[in-house]
């Protein structure tokens, strides 16, 4: 599976790097001499543009899996793993990021906690929301009482003031 | 000012009651985060960024410091203990530690480890003392172009050091530089790579991508391991206290990993990571007793001397030329910038108390993390049972809630997010997030000073090269670049 995306990865990249370059273009780039918004950005985007072609062609080329860096810290897994569980969780946060506004900072906070405690293996309902609701109220006084922080209540700024 | 008047005023600044108490309170947590494998240092600064907003900068810094100091003393415990490493630079710890632990010797280990960190941090302090002054007095004769080079050079540098595949890493440098660009454009005003949206005006902000790529990502690779914790072997601590014999076996290795660690950490790239490689490296070339691989002590007490040194010698650059070499270094700045104040070579005139104060509040730090993590080792071992389904949550609430307070900006906790989910895909892929980061962060400065740089000389690229400082520094840049590649083509040819 990860062989198509390997290519895939950098060509994403490439395309954006020339339509970045594109952008830059029709930006004034003024001369060396006294340098225009768009001279900077031409430079990095081919930059962009041409080390996202050399790793297209690198990945296609080369047989060899990728190496891993030196900040990587590979921790011994014991089973099997399973990417679904990470997507689930990314599905979460990205619903936590359209339900704040309107559904506020505590229940949104209280159902990406339920949805990751889950995630995580927990599988007692009752427990879990206990959990979230302590921590989300934890949260609330630390945050938002104490450091006054305005995250939006939503529909419960009328409860709460 | 002096050296030892400088560390008199920064000791009175230190010793004050709420700097001591921030400083033990950083010098706990990043014990603490040392110890938890999943978030390091840079996660638990960037959550925590916003609580010094209310803190006087001085503390904020001392709070910092010790978290990154911590980090490398709690990373060791359980590497040694569990063959777990709670952070990259305590991985080769594991090689000989563990083994140590197996024979039942993790006490020793565990005190050379301590101790061993104690002396380096005190040493590269030292260093810091004496070098972020000098080289401050010579950066005030640097001008753009020496500015620039350093930042390119820095990139480059760090984009070879990371390890794994360096088109990659010099793939998401770019990257970094382009999103750097992104929102208005400081000189004219004008509103770049915007697509008409306002909240992209103030730019890619360095936190949500820090805390996305690092916290976030971590958090979603973490999800995709099958649950339950990993299984805790007990291991008994026959002897707390090393012998004499294993005492004199790591002194010199100290030293060596002090001396090893400082000169890393000036270098762009992950320096504890690479300090710790080296110190074990050179110890295993130096070893007589062919104990390497069942448990040397000397690879114990070189490459954990060594980790702790690459901090202090990682904010030399930082203090003295402002300009960050790693994401870490980059937290940290964001300290002083949310208080106004820019670090560079007049931030020791202007700001003498504060670069004094935090020196001494880190050797104040490294003696209470020496004295707490000898007899708390295994207590703080323990921590690492707290299960995932807690910790994970835990972490993804104060990446939410954090990142939102620094800014007050929904569009940052998308963006977060957003930097998440790239970061998640970068890890399967093996892409590195530090040159991104490094590069968002340095980006700017970049600009900037080339704009200025081309202003001044008219349009002249060549002035790069013929002012000597920015010359050296440039081909020193594509030296640590290029060398690699060139000695691999020679000796195939001489094999051919």
């Amino acid at each position: 599976m990860k062989n198509v995306y390997q290519p895939l990865f950098p060509a994403v990249f490439l395309a954006v790097g020339i339509g970045y370059e594109v952008m830059a273009l029709s930006m004034p780039l003024g001369g060396f001499g006294s340098p225009g918004p768009g001279l900077y950005p031409l430079i990095v985007g081919a930059a962009l543009a041409l080390t996202s072609a050399a790793c297209l062609v690198q990945s296609l080329i080369s047989v060899q899996p990728a190496t891993a860096t030196l900040d990587d810290v590979e921790l011994p897994v014991q089973g099997k793993t399973d990417a679904r569980k990470a997507a689930l969780l990314a599905a979460a946060l990205v619903v936590y990021a359209v339900l704040l506004k309107p559904l506020g900072f505590d229940v949104a906070l209280t159902l990406l906690l339920v949805a990751s405690i889950r995630i995580f293996g927990y599988s007692k309902w009752l427990r879990n929301l206990a959990m979230s609701v302590l921590m989300t109220v934890l949260a609330h006084i630390v945050f938002i009482l104490w450091l006054k922080v305005p995250l939006p209540l939503g529909i419960l700024t009328e409860l709460l003031y | 000012m002096d050296i030892f008047s400088g560390l008199l005023q920064g000791f009175s600044v230190a010793l004050s009651p709420v700097n001591l108490l921030f400083g033990f309170v950083g010098a706990v947590i990043g014990t603490i985060i040392g110890i938890l494998p999943g978030i390091g240092p840079l996660g638990t600064m960037a959550l925590l960024l916003s609580l010094t907003y209310g803190l006087d900068p001085v503390t904020g810094m001392i709070l910092f410091a010790g978290i990154y100091f911590g980090a490398m003393y709690g990373g060791s415990t359980t590497s040694i203990l569990l063959n777990i490493p709670g952070e990259a630079a305590s991985v080769v710890t594991m090689l000989e530690g563990y083994k140590m632990a197996q024979k039942g010797r993790a006490g020793a280990a565990l005190a050379v480890a301590a101790v061993g960190s104690f002396v380096a941090g005190t040493l590269s302090l030292l260093g810091l003392s004496f070098l972020a002054p000098t080289l401050a007095l010579a950066a005030l004769k640097f001008g753009p172009w020496e500015y620039f080079s350093v930042a390119l050079a820095g990139l480059m540098i760090m984009s070879r050091l990371q390890g794994g595949n360096l088109l990659r890493s010099l793939m998401m440098m770019s990257l970094g530089l382009c999103l750097g660009t992104v929102g208005m454009e400081t000189v004219a005003g004008y509103m770049r790579f915007t697509f008409g949206e306002q909240e992209l005006a103030q730019g890619v902000d360095f936190l949500p991508a820090a805390m996305g790529l690092f916290g976030i990502a971590s958090v979603l690779a973490a999800a995709e391991s099958p649950a339950g914790r990993a299984s805790i072997q007990k291991v008994r601590l026959r002897e707390l206290w090393p012998t004499l014999q294993e005492w004199r076996r790591s002194g010199w290795p100290m030293v060596r990993g002090s001396f090893i660690g400082f000169f890393t950490g000036l270098i762009p790239g992950p320096s504890p990571v690479i300090a710790t490689m080296i110190s074990y490296d050179v110890e295993r070339r130096l070893d007589r007793k062919g104990e390497f691989g069942n448990g040397a002590i000397e690879g114990v007490a070189g490459p954990e001397a060594a980790n702790n040194a690459a901090v202090g010698g990682a904010y030399v650059p930082l203090m003295a030329l402002g300009i960050p070499f790693t994401p870490a270094m980059a937290m940290v700045m964001a300290v002083l910038l949310i208080k106004g104040i820019s670090p560079g070579p007049t931030l020791m005139s202007q700001h003498a108390d504060l670069f004094w104060g935090v020196i001494a509040s880190m050797y104040i730090g490294n003696c209470m993390l020496l004295i707490f993590n000898l007899p708390m080792a295994g207590v703080f071992a323990n921590i690492i049972r707290t299960p995932l389904h807690i910790l994970m949550p835990l972490v993804l609430l104060l990446c939410v809630v954090g990142v939102y307070s620094v800014s007050n900006s929904m569009f940052d906790v998308s963006l977060m997010i957003g930097f998440g989910l790239l970061g998640y895909i970068m890890e399967k892929l093996k892409y590195s997030p530090a040159p991104l980061v490094l590069a968002l962060v340095l980006g700017p400065v970049m600009e900037r000073t080339f704009r200025e740089s081309m202003m001044i000389s008219r349009g002249d690229l060549t002035s790069f090269v013929t002012r000597p400082i920015s010359a050296t520094i440039l081909v020193v840049g594509v030296l640590v670049l290029v060398l690699p590649l060139l000695v691999a083509f020679f000796r195939k040819r001489e094999l051919s």
